[in-house]
């Protein structure tokens, strides 16, 4: 802005000089005018307080009023143009006036330097700048480049850390949402979910909640128009979506009514499922979908954002009320807070609500143990809070890495600028002589700062948006929220924070050196000097060692993520994963009501399967291995005690055809497996796993032994151990390996339609997946309306099951390869830089016979020990930092000297390589045409 | 060194037009001088922050007189030449009569 924009023309469109007016003396006017309405308000904000504000207030109404006795338009378009170039440049001062050192519209002010407006002063500094860095076309790129990664890096996670952890859930009001959970320590139960009917009882009890609701998840299988299709689908409340205050996108949610017991069947269809299978059709309402065989007409639409629980597509109502209500902990519930209640005062009512239930039961019946054994509490947490719970400490950890990248991409740049700050060391003195004072000149090293930023702030902005996409498919599909992260509002704010922050840690380093006296310094040295200034070598070795230190401590922490993954990877997992492929069915209750023929299908599809060539071993069960969370009772084991004071035993248990351990590769340690007949004839035979037969049964032959389920004297049964297998790590690795009890596919204790209606197949077999065409048609000629889902290999469970782990070793990995490279180059900058500096020097040492072998030996010694120091400095600084990583790591501790030492000389030996070029250089300097150039 | 800070070529015209006015060197009145004896139109933003950048140099004082209904009730400032404005002028006087000698025919070629 050469010329203020507000300011006249050539061509006025006001009057020009009256000379009247011009005169100075003052007419009679009536005080009928006043100046456009606003715009003195306007400029009364923009100006200081003070005499100085009010006397140019006061002119400018003044000469208004003597203008719009001739001309009333005319005057209010000078007074809004006037107005607006006072203002205008009051309110620069005010942003700009510090900054920039300028006197300010003010009484006190402080010097300046030239006669130009401040705008135009700052547009020369940046046009100055940009000229600058064009001329430095290599030091320029590379130091763009380089905050980039830092910058770009850090945005890119922080979109993560912004979408996942900060922003608010996307539902009206959602800070009151929380979700109702149990735990049972005594059973050994942290978190699981409540009852149907407790939440009656705390739906109607509890008045710190305005609303509740729950849902479940569900087997769903549509089918008829087009092909079948299994869909997430719960069974929820018709409170859930009051709770959640969502309405329909189309239609409407269910109502009281519907979600009665008996009521006629209807469905909500999420927005996904609406545009697959109906194309988005208006009409959708009233038609009627095939769920299970059974016909629900659709109500209603959500929208495309309404996600909840994650990835559900179809909700349908319960149908329960409080006497019919399922008694099973299996029911996600979710509550809005009543106005002003906190969570904590929730969970004490909802535990005064249980002591209530309590009371209902008879003394000694198991649910009243349940309560009492299993201390059981509920509990009440935000439902943000306890969505990102898991994925909160890893994130953050990131996030922390990315900035220690940062940190060292700043800390390069900052030597590059030192660097540079040298160089022009004797521009700077003769600038500085010729009249420009400290202060222009720490104005022009911070407006190229500045400039370098922001350019590399773009660069890394645009580097984030590029990877986010890339990011995101690598991100465990465990992480909340995906959907939410973006580059949005919050993000750009943080980007120009940490590139504002960024400034200061680069920038800062070249005005150090700006002092008066190390100016003239410089002139007096005429450039004659053999090295650069003793103190900023020294300081420029500094920023190498904390660049080396914080190399080491990303090092060391995705050293320890490599070891831990490394740990679990040869963890034996007790069976072999390789060459099994799997899938899962649903088997629709509708039309296999009885077990029989839900047993039967299975048998039918086994031997269909085993029967394919290519197919080893086949098995069914209802619980997968390490995919699957097992569910577990209370039993009664032969030889415990049992009874009033007694601890219940709560044991795992799944449903398991023949030939389950032997596809599965799991060795059977005595007795022998299920057999084919176990699933008929109301079989009493069972396998345990060898976890439950040492705890039990130590140092005794555990076949024979018996165990009762359920654990009631009245209905319990007594099974007898046929043989037991090995222990499975079925919670993965991390768990302890629980007892597990095995059940045949249909066994008169555990409910085998209900356990066998959602199963889990299991091939062995070279190259399965060669034959998925096949493995389809096998389940299809059993039944043609038989959706396949799931179809996994044992490999891929497993990495699924680590992916959380292996997402934070990868990040933190490339964070740590970026710091070393970074750190590499930084080093190797600062050693060439000495050795052009020190040629003479070089030269000197080798006239005076030093060989090369000398010279080099000398140079690679001093990157060696400014790295030395930065190692020192690093093993401390992962030693304190490392500890945050605790909970990630497995078989290692975050103090482990083995990957401390490997990775410091890891570290080591990068910086002699990165030594060993500058070092080469200085050995071939000839020293006879050396000394002659100076 | 303490140096004297520079006068640029609108400030010198600014404190001329204070000097010109006397007793009446008021905001308005010195935009009114400025337009009709140097021909130069200058918006009040341009003018304002000119006569805060000389006060802050040390050349330039005000003092403030009362009000007026025509000025909406809002005080005006009189401005005037402090001891060292003056000699900051009477300098860039004497360097433009030095560097001016013997060049009239050139650069006023009129008289």
């Amino acid at each position: 802005m050469g010329r203020d924009p507000a300011a006249p023309g050539g061509d006025l469109d006001h009057a020009g000089p009256d000379p009247e007016t011009a005169g100075g003396h003052v007419d009679t006017l009536s005080s009928g005018f006043t100046p456009p309405r606003g715009w003195e308000a306007l400029l009364r904000r923009a100006l200081p307080v003070g005499s100085v504000g009010r006397s140019i207030l006061g002119d400018l109404r003044e000469e208004h009023g003597r203008r719009a006795a001739h001309d009333p338009a005319a005057a209010d378009r000078w007074y809004r143009r006037e107005a607006l170039s006072v203002a205008l440049r009051a309110l620069g001062n005010k942003v700009l006036g510090r900054w920039a050192g300028e006197p300010r519209l003010t009484p006190r002010s402080s010097r300046g330097e030239s006669g130009d407006p401040p705008g135009t002063r700052l547009m020369k500094n940046v046009l100055h700048a940009a000229r600058s860095l064009a001329r430095a076309p290599r030091y320029t790129l590379i130091a763009v480049f380089t905050l980039a990664l830092g910058i770009g890096s850090t945005t890119a996670i922080f979109s993560l850390v912004n979408g996942v952890l900060l922003q608010p859930l996307d539902f009206p009001d959602s800070d009151a949402l929380v979700t109702v959970s149990s735990s049972a320590p005594g059973m050994g139960f942290q978190d699981f979910p409540i009852s149907a009917n407790y939440y009656f009882s705390f739906r109607e009890q509890s008045p710190a909640f305005a609303d509740m609701g729950f849902y479940r998840d569900t087997p769903a299988s549509i089918t008829g128009d087009g092909d079948p299709e299994d869909v997430n689908a719960v069974v929820a409340s018709h409170t859930l979506f009051t709770t959640l205050r969502v309405g329909a996108f189309l239609g409407r949610t269910f109502t009281p009514e519907e979600d009665e017991p008996g009521a006629p069947p209807v469905a909500v269809i999420g927005y996904g499922l609406w545009q697959r299978r109906f194309g988005g059709d208006q009409e959708v309402l009233g038609r009627t979908l095939r769920i299970n065989g059974e016909s629900h007409q659709i109500v209603g639409v959500m929208g495309p954002r309404f996600e909840f629980p994650q990835d559900v597509e179809l909700w349908v109502p319960a149908r329960f009320n409080a006497e019919n209500a399922s008694w099973s902990f299996t029911y996600p519930t979710v509550g809005r807070l009543a106005e002003g209640a906190t969570p904590v005062q929730a969970q004490t009512q909802l535990a005064t609500v249980v002591e209530r239930i309590r009371e209902s039961y008879v003394e000694g019946s198991s649910w009243r143990s349940f309560i009492d054994d299993g201390q059981y509490a509920p509990m009440v947490r935000g439902m943000k809070e306890r969505m990102v719970s898991a994925v909160e400490q890893p994130l953050w950890i990131l996030l922390g890495t990315v900035g220690f990248v940062l940190l060292i991409a700043c800390t390069n740049v900052a030597n590059l600028v030192l660097v540079r700050a040298e160089e022009r060391r004797r521009e700077s003195a003769v600038r500085a002589a010729l009249g420009a004072t400290r202060g222009s000149l720490v104005r022009h090293s911070l407006t190229e700062s500045t400039l370098l930023a922001l350019l590399g702030g773009a660069a890394g902005l645009f580097l984030a948006w590029l990877a986010l996409p890339a990011i995101l498919s690598q991100a465990p599909p465990q992480l909340p929220r995906l959907d939410e992260v973006g580059v949005d509002g919050t993000v750009l704010l943080f980007t120009l924070g940490i590139t504002g922050l960024s400034i200061l840690l680069f920038g800062a380093a070249p005005l150090l050196r700006l002092s008066s006296e190390a100016l003239f310094g410089a002139l007096r040295e005429g450039g004659r000097r053999t090295t650069a200034g003793p103190g900023h070598q020294r300081a420029r070795s500094l920023l190498v060692a904390a660049q080396a230190a914080l190399a080491l401590v990303l090092m060391v922490g995705s050293g320890l993520m490599v070891r831990s993954f490394w740990e679990i990877y040869r963890t034996d997992l007790g069976f072999d994963y390789e060459n099994l492929l799997t899938f899962r069915v649903s088997v629709p209750q509708s039309r296999y009501p009885d077990p029989a023929q839900v047993t039967a299908f299975h048998e039918e599809v086994l031997a269909k399967l085993r029967a394919l060539p290519g197919v080893e071993l086949a098995a069914v069960t209802n619980i997968l291995p390490v995919a699957d969370a097992a569910p577990s009772s209370p039993f009664a084991v032969e030889g415990q005690p049992e009874g009033e004071g007694q601890p219940t035993l709560l044991l795992d248990y799944r449903n398991v055809s023949d030939g389950y351990a032997e596809t599965m590769g799991i060795p059977v340690l005595a007795g022998s497996t299920l057999q084919a007949a176990d699933a008929h004839d109301g079989s009493l035979r069972v396998m345990v796993n060898e976890a439950l037969a040492t705890r039990f049964w130590p140092g005794e032959d555990p076949v024979g032994k018996q165990l009762r389920y359920p654990a009631d004297h009245e209905a319990g049964q007594w099974f007898t151990v046929a043989g037991v297998v090995g222990t499975v790590m079925e919670a993965g690795v991390r768990r302890d390996p629980r007892p597990v009890v095995y059940f045949p596919l249909m066994s008169p204790a555990a409910d085998g339609l209900r356990s066998m209606t959602s199963a889990a197949y299991i091939l062995r077999g070279p190259d399965l997946r060669a034959l998925t065409r096949a493995i389809h048609e096998a389940v299809w000629s059993a039944d043609a309306e038989m959706p396949l889902v799931a179809l996994a290999t044992g490999e891929e469970i497993v990495a699924d099951s680590i992916v959380q782990l292996s997402f934070t070793m990868i990040t933190l990995g490339i964070a740590a390869v970026m710091a070393l490279i970074l750190g590499a180059v930084g080093l190797f900058g600062v050693l060439s830089y000495s050795v052009t500096q020190r040629r003479q020097e070089i030269a000197v040492h080798m006239a005076m016979g030093a060989e090369q072998r000398q010279v080099m030996r000398m140079i690679v010694g001093d990157g060696a020990k400014i790295t030395t120091v930065g190692i020192v400095l690093g093993l401390a600084g992962a030693w304190g930092l490392t500890r945050v990583l605790q909970g990630l790591l497995y078989g290692v501790e975050p103090i482990d000297p083995l990957t401390y030492g490997g990775m410091a000389v890891l570290l080591l030996a990068v910086a002699i390589l990165a030594a060993y070029l500058p070092a080469r250089r200085a050995a071939s300097v000839d020293p006879g045409e050396s000394m002659r150039g100076e | 060194m303490k140096r004297q800070a520079a006068l640029g070529e609108f400030e010198q015209l600014v404190l001329l037009a204070v000097l010109q006015l006397e007793d009446e060197a008021t905001g308005t009145a010195i935009s009114t001088q400025l337009e009709e004896k140097a021909a130069r139109r200058v918006s009040r933003g341009a003018l304002y922050s000119a006569l805060d950048r000389l006060e802050s140099k040390g050349y330039l004082t005000w003092k403030v007189e009362g009000s007026t209904p025509e000025r909406g009730g809002h005080p005006s400032r009189l401005f005037s030449l402090t001891e060292p404005g003056l000699e900051a002028l009477r300098e860039q006087q004497r360097a433009l009569r030095n560097l001016t000698e013997g060049l009239d025919e050139i650069l006023d070629p009129g008289a």
